[in-house]
């Protein structure tokens, strides 16, 4: 990251974390299996992640663009079609190394706590 | 009582109520200038609408939506601004446009600002345009409106105005009004936009200067209706009097045409027509009292907003003035003492 971006670095990188995790968490989520958006969402609201709901939306629309998702139509006995998620075989390799990075972050983070309580 | 209308919301049609329809209609349109960056912004909205569709057929199987309904659905979905974060600037295709934040690369284009318009909005997109001062600007138009030998630069103005008026588009998108500005058009700066524009633009200026324009516009209206009615009476009587002057004249003529004091040539003409003279005069009398009566019939007609001059009247009135016409210049031909 250049110096210019530093003065905004202390906003930016809670929403740059919550936005990566919840990228990840959503990609979790639809490789559980096809999901739909409410589906997605009631995931994620049982996990307290989201606030509001309108926040997948570009994210559904970022990962989709990045190509980790493809979807397709299918009908429902209860009103429109809806959209089913999938991940693509980029998105499976993608959510491989999120889930690697994320138990090193982990672990990094837990140690280190670890450290700091023995000291308290 | 609640006017509603149906709505497909989401592809499931829904009786949706007046305001609860505007509340929802003005969120949607929020989303979709929002992400009007984004090459996939239809399908975005479409998902959220399919959503809020979901949401609203849940809490009302009868398909009723109701402005808390909508309330309720927008709350949990939220407003744009509270899903900005996960939707960064960098992730849009104007991230290449505006590589370092609050940078304009975009040109600035000249609009007319309606927005802050008293007349066409003119000087008002020319301060939005060069940043220089609205008021400072009127004033400076005025300023040769104070001395006689520089007027002619004030017409010139108005001229020009008028020009720029026509020629000049209004800024009516978003992205016009921020172009204007020169803010480059970053979805933050959309959202800060659409969420002002909705309080209504009163400048100082307008808020002085509108009802004085309607008060004056007033008592012009009033002055011209005025006018017109004191017109109209005037004409009409002056009509009527003419009509009556020329039956007058009639009966004199055909009882004693003494009384006329004519010239020696009339008066020769008149013995010489002999019995025919009175066809002459009544001719006479059709020629002038005719169009007469057709200004007293059109001014009342006016004046009553009624038309009191049907085809068939019109036919009639023309075609005998057209024989009083012709009889009168027969008869005049024949009989008119001529000096040979």
């Amino acid at each position: 990251m250049s110096p210019s971006h530093t003065d905004v670095r202390g906003e930016n990188l809670q929403s740059q974390m919550r936005k990566g995790i919840l990228e990840y968490c959503i990609l979790l989520v639809i490789a559980g299996g096809p999901a739909y958006a409410s589906d997605i969402l009631a995931a994620l609201k049982s996990s307290d992640l989201i606030i509001v709901e309108g926040t997948i939306y570009p994210l559904l629309s970022r990962l989709k663009r990045a190509e980790y998702l493809e979807y397709t139509w299918v009908e429902s006995t209860l009103g429109p079609p809806r959209k089913y998620y999938q991940l693509t075989a980029m998105g499976r390799d993608v959510l491989q190394q999120m889930t690697e990075q994320w138990k090193a972050f982990t672990t990094s983070v837990n140690s280190l706590r670890r450290l700091h309580e023995k000291d308290v | 009582m609640k006017k509603t209308y149906d709505a497909n919301i989401g592809g499931t049609i829904f009786h949706v109520e007046d305001d609860a329809y505007i509340a929802l209609k003005n969120y949607l349109a929020s989303i979709s200038a929002y992400f009007v960056a984004y090459e996939d912004c239809a399908d975005l909205v479409a998902d959220i609408e399919g959503r809020i569709a979901e949401q609203l057929a849940q809490n009302d199987p009868s398909r009723i939506v109701s402005v808390q309904a909508v309330e309720r659905v927008i709350g949990a979905m939220g407003r744009v601004d509270q899903f900005a974060d996960a939707a960064d600037v960098h992730d849009g295709p104007l991230a290449q446009a505006t590589p370092t934040k609050g940078k304009s690369v975009l040109r600035r284009r000249f609009f007319r600002n309606a927005d802050y318009r008293l007349i066409g909005g003119v000087m008002a997109g020319i301060a939005a345009f060069t940043g220089i001062s609205l008021i400072g600007l009127r004033i400076a138009m005025l300023v040769p409106l104070l001395f006689p030998e520089t007027r002619i630069v004030f017409v010139v103005f108005v001229l020009l105005y008028g020009a720029v008026w026509f020629a000049v588009p209004a800024a009516t998108r978003t992205t016009d009004k921020l172009q204007m500005r020169g803010q480059s058009i970053t979805l933050s700066a959309v959202d800060e936009h659409l969420r002002h524009r909705n309080t209504q633009i009163l400048t100082r200026t307008r808020k002085f200067v509108v009802p004085v324009l309607t008060w004056v516009g007033t008592i012009i209206r009033r002055l011209v209706i005025g006018a017109t009615w004191a017109g109209g009476i005037g004409v009409t009587a002056a009509a009527i009097a003419g009509l009556i002057t020329c039956a007058l004249f009639l009966i004199t003529a055909l009882l004693n045409v003494k009384l006329l004091r004519l010239s020696g040539e009339l008066a020769g003409f008149i013995i010489r027509s002999g019995r025919w003279y009175p066809a002459f005069a009544l001719c006479v009398y059709f020629l002038a009292a005719l169009p007469l009566l057709l200004v007293t019939l059109g001014m009342i007609s006016f004046l009553r907003r009624r038309d009191f001059i049907t085809i068939r009247i019109g036919i009639t009135v023309s075609s005998l003035w057209l024989l009083a016409l012709f009889v009168a210049v027969g008869l005049f031909v024949l009989y008119f003492p001529t000096n040979i």
